[in-house]
């Protein structure tokens, strides 16, 4: 037999088979299919979602060593300190623990989103301004900031901060270079972007007044 | 209903009966031949995009049923080793009919998939091998492979004249 009869036989036996089971009929309607692969689809996207944000959370710790846990003899990795007018410093010697410093701002009445580089992006929409608008507003928002050699500071007027808008900020890791009397100096740099301040984003700036002479506040970590 | 979901309900409405039958004849179970067809059906909706420009939906759809069978049953043989055959479900009858369905279901998957694609929906060579994802040679070789094996099931002129 070739090949050719083998498949007719084998035809005829399946085709024969099919006509037998003529009776069986699909009893799922289409739109349970449809909702069956909605669901499916929902589920993909919120399990994404909460990878991301797991990824997000380990990778704050682990990224950065010794975010916790920082010896009293060592100078605190960041300090965030309040100062009247509604100004905040905050001065960065070490790239450990952005999400204390996060919190910190927060606290303090900063609608921040700190990262590192190297970090996941957090979920923000940018605030869409102008550039030129965006250049006034940020310097009216981060009125100093020196990058001197061992550490970066900058402050923020939260008395600027628009409602809407919250504050995306960068801190990028070292560069180590080279000095006269050949010591090598540690730079950071931070760099902001606006961002608007609802959903996973910075939350909105919180009612608090910061007007008048309170008294200065320091967290060091 | 968006003109997507009209198309696909129509899609529907005209093939799940046709692969239900053909998936069915190929595990030999009712209850599992629905649940694979469903399954199928639900990925082809949430790929529609692609499946509508299939040459061959219906053979798309019971392709998928048939890889998606291969995975139920690898995952059933470390659960229970009982022979889950529907006596409902469309034998042979016995005779050549029963055991070269039998044979047929014993195959190994592309060589089965070529078979069902082949018979049911007339596909040649070319046509399958898209379909499956595979070289056109490659199709051949199986086709080859599962005629030769079920060669054996079908007695020979001679030997049918020698009972008689």
């Amino acid at each position: 037999m070739t090949d050719d009869d083998v498949l007719a036989v084998v035809r005829d036996c399946l085709t024969n088979a099919r006509d037998r089971a003529a009776g069986e009929q699909m009893t799922r309607p289409a739109r349970t299919i449809i909702a069956r692969a909605r669901r499916r689809r929902l589920r993909q996207g919120l399990s994404a979602a909460a990878a991301a944000a797991v990824i997000v959370a380990v990778a704050a710790p682990e990224l950065l060593p010794g975010s916790q846990g920082a010896s009293p003899a060592r100078l605190a990795a960041w300090t965030v300190i309040t100062k009247p007018g509604g100004r905040i410093a905050v001065t960065i010697r070490e790239l450990r623990d952005p999400a204390g410093l996060q919190r910190q701002l927060r606290a303090d009445g900063v609608p921040a989103t700190v990262r590192f580089t190297g970090q996941n992006p957090p979920p923000c929409l940018y605030y869409p301004l102008l550039p030129k608008q965006n250049f006034r507003l940020q310097t009216r928002i981060f009125p100093q900031a020196s990058n001197t050699s061992g550490h970066t500071a900058f402050t923020i007027n939260t008395t600027a901060i628009p409602a809407r808008i919250g504050l995306w900020i960068t801190l990028s890791p070292p560069a180590s270079r080279a000095t006269q009397g050949g010591r090598r100096s540690i730079d950071f740099s931070a760099t902001w972007t606006l961002v608007y301040a609802s959903g996973r984003c910075p939350p909105g700036k919180p009612a608090q007044n910061f007007s008048g002479g309170g008294v200065a506040a320091s967290s060091n970590r | 209903m968006t003109g997507k979901q009209l198309e696909f309900t129509s899609f529907y409405a005209a093939a799940r009966d046709d692969c239900l039958r053909i998936v069915l004849v190929t595990v030999g179970n009712r209850q599992l031949a629905e649940d694979l067809v469903a399954e199928s059906f639900t990925r082809a909706w949430a790929s529609w995009r692609t499946v509508r420009r299939h040459p061959a939906p219906r053979a798309w759809v019971v392709r998928t049923a048939l890889n998606l069978h291969v995975s139920w049953w690898r995952r059933r043989r470390r659960e229970t080793a009982l022979d889950c055959r529907d006596p409902a479900a469309p034998g042979g009858g016995g005779g050549l009919d029963g055991e070269l369905l039998a044979a047929v279901r014993q195959l190994p998957v592309r060589q089965q998939q070529v078979i069902i694609l082949r018979v049911f929906f007339d596909l040649d060579a070319r046509a399958t091998a898209q379909t499956l994802g595979i070289a056109p040679g490659t199709v051949g070789v199986h086709l080859h492979r599962a005629l030769a094996v079920l060669r054996a099931q079908i007695p020979s002129p001679a030997s049918q004249e020698a009972t008689e």
